[in-house]
């Protein structure tokens, strides 16, 4: 344990002191941990002063935020409306103080409850949370990527020097595209909204048409590039008559159109079924639930039509179970992603698009707005929590009971 | 290559079976009840244009292979219009037309086959003197005005280029599918516009050569754009008994798939025009 | 001995007193493609260096994660501006410029055939540029992104000139890409050296025509969006606005259509520096001319029907994704045989490795590698999840660095002695490059990486913990790398012109003409025009540089005043005509300076100086079409050498037809773009409605179209008669279709003035209006040029000599008659049959 605080204080602490300069010296008192510091509250400030022109009720928020309170949600981490808040471990309080007079949304509900419920249930979830909780306190990124990192600056900078350092650089070259390369491999693919760790079948199918689709092109990369070398190579003469029709014919006829048309073939072959199976085809069994996602200037509206539930920049799944997103925009184009469990759709004023999700476990799930929509577009995330149908018909019944409640 | 230098076998044989078929067309089309319909009035259940379209066509052939007995084209015309004919029959009598009844993309490949299949393949077999030689000189009087078009390949176009938009636009098009009349005319336009331009354009001279080109280029870029637009369309065009998504891929098959005869014939024409010009300065400087 | 070099001395002053560049303020007159070519390059890398400048400042800001050092409003700016400056301001710009340069040398031409709208093109070129910029100074640079989607630009989300900035200045900017696009075409199409017939043309100017014919397709559907988008920002045109009508995808559907063969408008070129040098350094011709030449034109080809694959995922219908997902691999195809017989001519050649073949090793490494990743992204369900992030952002600079910039490097350092008399130095440039390699894959290489891990683009910051933060401190340090690399192939220049050891004559033993010329070439390129017989000019004919400056060859003359060229057969390349060139002139300046203004004028909402500037533009304007032709100032007298051809503006076949005709397809262009849009609103707006009561009347619009029909007809039949060489009632013609015309102009302004359009309220009368102006500039501008014709007849201009100029006018009617019914059709019988819903 102590080596791995060790670590984990290399890194953002040696960045923090380069930030120092431009730190106010009103949030120096804070706790060195909150990397998050560096980042000007103004401008969330700014952000939240925008949302209040949401249609949440104040009252409605109030009474969330007082729920909010109870324990550290496990979205804390990547969710952003919670990145101002200046202490998360601390229990007892109250989110809605942090940010006076900015009067940020909460939506009606609270993950701190789910986790509550979880506990008991889900061993998967827990350890999510845990491990969430832990790149909360220390603000660094997940443990698989950060295992690697700084032997990679290591080695990286060995290699710059020597490049830097001796004549014979196409040789560095080389070996710094393959020290690059060796660094993809050992690094892990997880991150909280990496394509290449996917939960949901329609990421799942991406991932592998990607792996599939990263060998067979380094192949052929690495055959044109050797050929070409091979091509360079001093010769004595020219070649003439036979020999050059030969050379021709295979070189225009082989690699300019059967190379190509066949590569293409291929990948038609495999991606067509593989974009059937992402597309929101009527399935055999109709249960599909619907939920609608409508994007603002910055934030995710959520609504589940049936159950008459309403979210703000969070969504509720069950695992295992196909849910379409039928996405449209209120103001300017935005596009819902969630890379864990499915490519991206565009949010377009005036239509409805439909993108299907289907989580293969329960977890939560990063998303981000995809499209360039403006001032804040870098902060428009949203998560998505998949729980078991059990837990997942408990939340609905709470949410339900509670709207009305709230309606009467 | 296979080529029959006196094909009297053939002819005798073909004599016999045509005699069969003359007999059996006729005894089919005396022994339908749907000569009673009154024409233009009504409502498609009419059988009565179709017979007739079938007539033309059939007493087409009959002509071209008769003339083909007076003045033998050679195998290979003769083949190919044998073919072009089987298209055209399976076009306009097979499952297709009963598709196109529901489906904008069958219908589209319907149409399709008319305007990128049939005529260029009927120009390519060279039928003219075949037809001369059963009909005469009337033929050649009647043809006379069709014949200066084909000397204009962009006027051609144009003509055919106002077809296909006139008979896509949403109530002609609907018209064409509820009245059988005006279906045999909206193909007869397709088909008679369309062989007008495949004229002049596979068979352009060294003088129409440059013109050809680019009236290929117009027709490709026209027919594209309307493809383009049935692809992307969201409102249903041609009545709601049709579906989107068939809709949407009739836009494709005429943008992609149409295109690529155009796209084909054009640098097919390209480089006959190239050719023609090279040829001829050379021959210039050798004088 | 001595005698004939003194004469030869005379003749190289004598064209120096007509061809010779001023100095001073008057060089602001100077029309010589050498000297344009060489002002493109230059201003083109001052803007790629303040694009370069903006890049680094980006990737200081993603360096860390959640850094402060730029607001997210500045990042905005500045990842907008750095794709408009890099796409319209240096890589179309240089690649134009440089063919300017390169390709009337290369085709054994004097000059490019319109050399005034050649200066017109650079100096709105740099207007433009200066005006995009300024915004930056001003703290108000468009902040939307470089594809500018609605309704994020449209006025309630962006209420600031930023966006006005983008459109008028890419507008303005384009004006200059295309005139630029039409003359190349046209100089390639007639001016090659006699018996260059298109089979034996320089593979470059294959590619450049290629590449011209695609602006000149390509960048009007753009233009058109911009005008209306602009529309639609400053006069409430809801094109755009859901709410009225309109449709934002509409403008994503204008803007790919350009977008996309913008890519290739900038690969093409490059490519074809690269087939220029690689033969070269192979010693032997390219294998396989004929095949890349098809390969080029299918390239054009498809690029125009790929455009839907940057929009996989708006929600187009999944069988047009499929689709478009195969056309856009198929590509592939082309681009693949080039690549092939460029290794076939390496493999059966002896290459050399000098410096520009390292950068063309360079170039095809990281550009193969983007086109695999070209490849990737058509693949629908992959592109789905990392469109619109990091890796995509990857892949347009391996392709586009790869393509374009690498390519253009080698071909700086290829041509640098042409330019200069001066070579590089070796050594730095291998440095130099082994930098920018390095450099440009560490940021790249990796950033496909954070892609995939899920980091999206244009976002000034990212949260820490979620994986991001290594490969982004990666790639901002690999950017540093390159831009050292940069720097030096920067100092290598400069260094150059002082340290440069001289160049000796066709310092690679290159075979096109462009070496031939002296080194740096005098503005009249070559003394006396050879024959070109053959692909490779310098290897089949090894002195004839010598007989070309020793004036052996044709048209060696110039004491007659005029600047002289060969018009010659576009096919066989036999020779037609002599064309004689424009001298300096102001006009083209002021012209530009004015449409400056107007522009500016138009951003800042002042209209009565817009309309001031329009009414001095059209004076300039007429004053410049003035001075044409016969004009004593275009070409004093008509004597030629004996045995030589007529003068073109003394035949019916100068190269103003070619350019009429290729201006034509521009506006033809545009005018479809238009089309599509109006259908594409009928058939895809959701909330379009038309008005209850047709807004034009149909009956007097019928009435204006035949009256237009009618003066077209009678100017049509004229011109046969012209044809004939019958022009005794020229004159009283041409004013009676001037009246005719009149009337039907009149007609058209009464209908517009009674008709019932309420275009700021809904989409469709909207567009109606754009498609009722688009006509009546058309009418106008006929009204004008046949009064024009008139007048030059009055004049004497035109006469029983000199008939051209009337015909080339004839193409502008018979265009505005066919636009005009096909108008009619659209907006009044394509109603009627409306039957949809």
């Amino acid at each position: 344990m102590q080596k791995k605080d060790l670590r984990l204080n290399i890194n953002p602490n040696a960045i923090l002191i380069n930030k120092l300069a431009s730190h106010d010296a009103g949030q120096k008192n804070q706790s060195t941990s909150q990397y998050r510091n560096v980042e000007a509250p103004g401008q969330y400030l700014c952000c939240w002063v925008l949302d209040t022109q949401q249609p949440v009720q104040a009252s409605e928020r109030k009474h969330h935020d007082r729920k909010n309170s109870v324990a550290p949600g496990a979205n804390q981490a990547t969710n952003f409306t919670h990145c101002n808040q200046v202490n998360q471990t601390k229990q007892s309080r109250n989110a809605a103080q942090d940010r006076p007079g900015t009067n940020k949304p909460k939506s009606g509900t609270s993950p701190e409850r789910i986790t509550g419920i979880q506990v008991g249930q889900i061993g998967c979830y827990q350890s999510d949370q845990r491990r969430d909780r832990e790149v909360n306190q220390h603000w660094v990124k997940r443990m698989a990527c950060n295992r690697h990192s700084t032997d990679y600056v290591l080695l990286a900078h060995s290699t710059l020097l020597s490049i830097l350092g001796k004549e014979q650089w196409s040789r560095k070259i080389i070996s710094t595209l393959l020290l690059i390369f060796i660094f993809f491999l050992t690094s892990g693919c997880k991150g909280p909204q990496s394509t290449l760790d996917p939960a949901g079948i329609g990421a799942s199918a991406a991932s592998f048409l990607w792996w599939f689709m990263c060998i067979f092109f380094s192949i052929v990369f690495i055959g044109v590039v050797a050929l070409w070398f091979y091509a360079m190579r001093p010769k004595e003469k020219t070649l003439k008559g036979y020999e050059l029709a030969k050379v021709t014919r295979r070189m225009i006829i082989g690699g300019g159109l059967l190379l190509p048309t066949i590569s293409i073939l291929i990948l038609i072959a495999l991606g067509i079924p593989i974009g059937n199976r992402m597309m929101p085809f009527a399935s055999s069994n109709d249960d599909v639930m619907a939920i609608h996602v409508v994007g603002h200037q910055w934030w995710w509206e959520v609504w589940y039509p049936k159950e008459r539930i309403r979210l703000i920049n969070e969504i509720h799944i069950p695992a295992n179970h196909p849910v379409d997103i039928h996405a449209s925009s209120a103001d300017v184009i935005h596009s819902f992603w969630v890379p864990r469990l499915n490519g991206k759709i565009d949010m377009i004023p005036g239509h409805t698009n439909i993108l299907r999700l289907q989580a293969q476990k329960t977890g939560q799930y990063r998303g981000q707005c995809a499209e360039f929509c403006g001032l804040w577009h870098a902060k428009m995330v949203l998560d998505v929590f998949a729980h078991t149908p059990e837990t997942f018909q408990l939340w609905i019944e709470e949410n339900k009971a509670r709207n009305s409640n709230e309606s009467l | 290559m296979l080529s029959i230098k006196h094909p009297i076998q053939l002819v005798l044989i073909w004599r016999r079976i045509l005699f069969v078929y003359i007999i059996g067309f006729i005894a089919f089309l005396l022994s339908n009840p749907a000569l009673a319909h009154d024409p233009f009035s009504s409502t498609g259940e009419s059988q009565l244009p179709i017979i007739l379209s079938a007539v033309l066509i059939f007493f087409l052939w009959l002509s071209y292979t008769v003339g083909a007995i007076k003045v033998w084209p050679g195998l290979r015309h003769w083949l190919l219009f044998q073919v072009t004919s089987v298209i055209i029959c399976l076009t306009i009598f097979g499952p297709l037309d009963e598709w196109a009844e529901t489906s904008t993309a069958a219908h589209m490949m319907q149409h399709m086959f008319m305007m990128v299949l049939i005529p260029p393949l009927w120009v390519l077999s060279k039928p003219l003197p075949q037809f001369k030689a059963f009909f005469g000189k009337p033929v050649v009087w009647l043809s006379f005005p069709l014949l200066k078009i084909v000397r204009y390949p962009m006027l051609a176009a144009a003509l055919h280029a106002f077809m296909i938009w006139f008979w896509h636009a949403p109530k002609l098009y609907i018209l064409a599918l509820e009245n059988q009349w005006w279906h045999v005319v909206e193909h007869a336009c397709f088909l008679v516009t369309a062989g007008l331009f495949w004229w002049a354009v596979l068979r352009s001279t060294r003088f129409t050569a440059a013109r050809a080109f680019l009236a290929l280029l117009f027709t490709l870029m026209h027919t594209g754009f309307l493809g383009a637009l049935l692809t992307f369309a969201n409102a249903l065009l041609y009545g709601p008994e049709r579906s989107l998504q068939s809709q949407q891929l009739a836009g494709l098959y005429m943008w992609v798939l149409g295109g690529i005869p155009y796209l084909v014939a054009a640098f097919w024409c390209g480089q006959r025009w190239f050719q023609q010009v090279i040829r001829r300065s050379k021959s210039i400087v050798h004088e | 001995m001595s005698r004939s070099e003194i004469a030869l001395q005379d003749k190289h002053r004598e064209f120096n007193q007509v061809w010779g560049n001023p100095k001073g303020l008057r060089a602001l007159t100077i029309v010589n493609h050498t000297t344009i070519g060489i002002r493109f390059m230059v201003t083109a890398t001052i803007f790629f260096l303040i694009g370069g400048l903006m890049a680094m400042l980006m990737r200081t800001q993603l360096a860390l994660p959640a850094q402060q050092f730029l607001t997210p409003d500045a990042y905005n700016q500045l990842f907008t501006m750095h794709g408009t400056v890099m796409m319209f301001l240096f890589a179309v710009p240089f690649m134009e410029g440089l063919a300017i340069y390169l390709v009337p040398k290369m085709i054994g031409a004097r000059d490019l055939v319109f050399p005034r709208i050649s200066v017109l093109g650079y100096f709105c070129f740099l207007f433009g540029g200066l005006m995009l910029l300024s915004s930056l100074l001003l703290g108000v640079a468009p902040n939307t992104g470089w594809f500018m989607y609605t309704p994020l630009t449209s006025k309630p989300y962006s209420p600031g000139l930023n966006a006005d900035f983008w459109l008028l200045g890419v507008t303005f900017v384009e004006i200059s890409a295309i005139v630029t696009g039409i003359e190349l075409v046209v100089s390639i199409a007639r001016t090659r050296a006699p018996k260059m017939a298109l089979h034996l043309m320089p593979l470059y100017c294959w590619y450049i025509l290629v590449m011209a014919l695609m602006i000149v397709f390509g960048f009007p559907p753009l233009i058109l969006g911009s005008l209306l988008l602009e529309l639609e920002r400053a006069a409430g045109f809801p094109f755009f606005d859901v709410a009225k009508g309109g449709d934002p995808i509409l403008w994503q559907h204008l803007f790919w259509l350009f977008g996309h063969p913008d890519v290739y408008i900038i690969f093409l070129p490059a490519a074809g520096i690269v087939s220029t040098l690689i033969p070269v350094f192979a010693r032997r011709p390219m294998v396989g001319y004929r095949w890349v030449v098809l390969g080029i034109i299918t390239t054009g080809f498809i690029s125009f029907g790929v455009w839907v694959h940057h929009m996989f995922t708006v929600g187009i219908p999944k069988l047009a994704q499929a689709f478009f997902s195969v056309a856009s691999m198929l590509v592939a195809i082309p681009t693949a045989i080039q690549l092939f017989a460029w290794l076939a001519t390496l493999l059966s050649g002896r290459p050399v490795f000098r410096l520009p073949m390292l950068w063309i090793t360079g170039f095809l490494i990281v550009f193969v590698a983007g086109g695999l990743t070209g490849v990737m992204l058509a693949m629908v369900p992959f592109d789905w999840q990392v469109h619109d992030t990091q890796f995509v952002v990857a892949h347009l600079h391996y392709v586009v660095i790869g393509s374009m910039f690498f390519p253009l490097v080698a071909g700086l350092y290829y041509w640098m002695p042409h330019f200069t008399g001066r070579m590089a130095s070796e050594t730095m440039g291998r440095w130099a490059f082994g930098f920018t390699f390095v450099g440009f894959n560490t940021t790249f290489l990796i950033m496909h990486w954070t892609g995939l891990l899920g980091m999206p683009r244009r976002v000034y910051t990212y949260a820490p913990g979620v994986g991001w933060d290594w490969p982004n401190l990666i790639s901002s340090i690999g950017s540093f790398i390159m831009a050292i690399g940069i720097a030096m192939i920067l100092l290598d220049v400069l260094l150059h012109f002082r340290f440069g050891r001289k160049a000796p004559a066709n310092p690679w033993g290159a075979d096109t003409l462009e070496w031939a010329t002296s080194t740096p070439p005098s503005p009249y390129n070559f003394i006396s025009l050879p024959e070109c017989p053959t692909r490779h000019p310098l290897w089949d004919y090894p002195n004839l540089p010598q007989t070309i400056t020793q004036g052996k060859h044709t048209l060696a003359v110039a004491s007659h005043g005029r600047r002289e060229t060969w018009g010659t057969d576009p096919v066989t390349g036999e020779v037609r005509e002599i064309i004689h060139l424009p001298a300096n002139a102001w006009i083209p300046f002021f012209a530009a300076l004015t449409l400056a203004v107007l522009f500016v004028s138009l951003l800042l909402q002042s209209y009565t100086l817009s309309v001031m500037m329009l009414v001095i533009l059209s004076g300039l304007l007429l004053r410049w079409s003035w001075e044409n032709g016969t004009h004593p100032n275009a070409a004093p007298h008509e004597q030629t050498e004996p045995g030589d051809p007529p003068l073109h503006s003394r035949t019916f076949d100068g190269p103003g037809l070619w350019g009429m005709a290729v201006s034509l397809l521009v506006d033809a262009s545009m005018y479809m773009a238009l089309l599509f849009g109006w259908l594409y609103l009928w058939t895809v707006a959701p909330l379009w409605h038309v008005p209850e009561q047709a807004p034009i009347g149909w009956l007097s619009l019928l009435i204006s179209g035949l009256l237009l029909s009618f003066s077209g007809i009678w100017y049509y039949r004229l011109m046969k008669q012209v044809r004939k060489g019958h022009v005794s009632c020229l004159q009283m013609n041409l004013w009676g279709i001037a009246i005719v015309a009149f009337v039907h102009v009149l007609s058209l302004l009464w209908v517009f003035w009674s008709s019932s359009l309420q275009p700021t309220q809904i989409a469709h009368d909207a567009v109606v209006f754009v498609m009722f102006v688009y006509v009546l500039f058309h009418s106008v501008l006929a009204l004008i040029m046949t009064i024009q014709m008139a007048l030059r007849k009055a004049y004497g201009y035109i006469g029983k000599q000199a008939l051209y100029e009337p015909i080339v006018v004839e193409q502008w009617w018979l265009y505005t008659i066919v636009i005009f019914w096909v108008t009619y059709a659209a907006i009044i019988l394509f109603p009627l049959s409306w039957a949809g819903g």
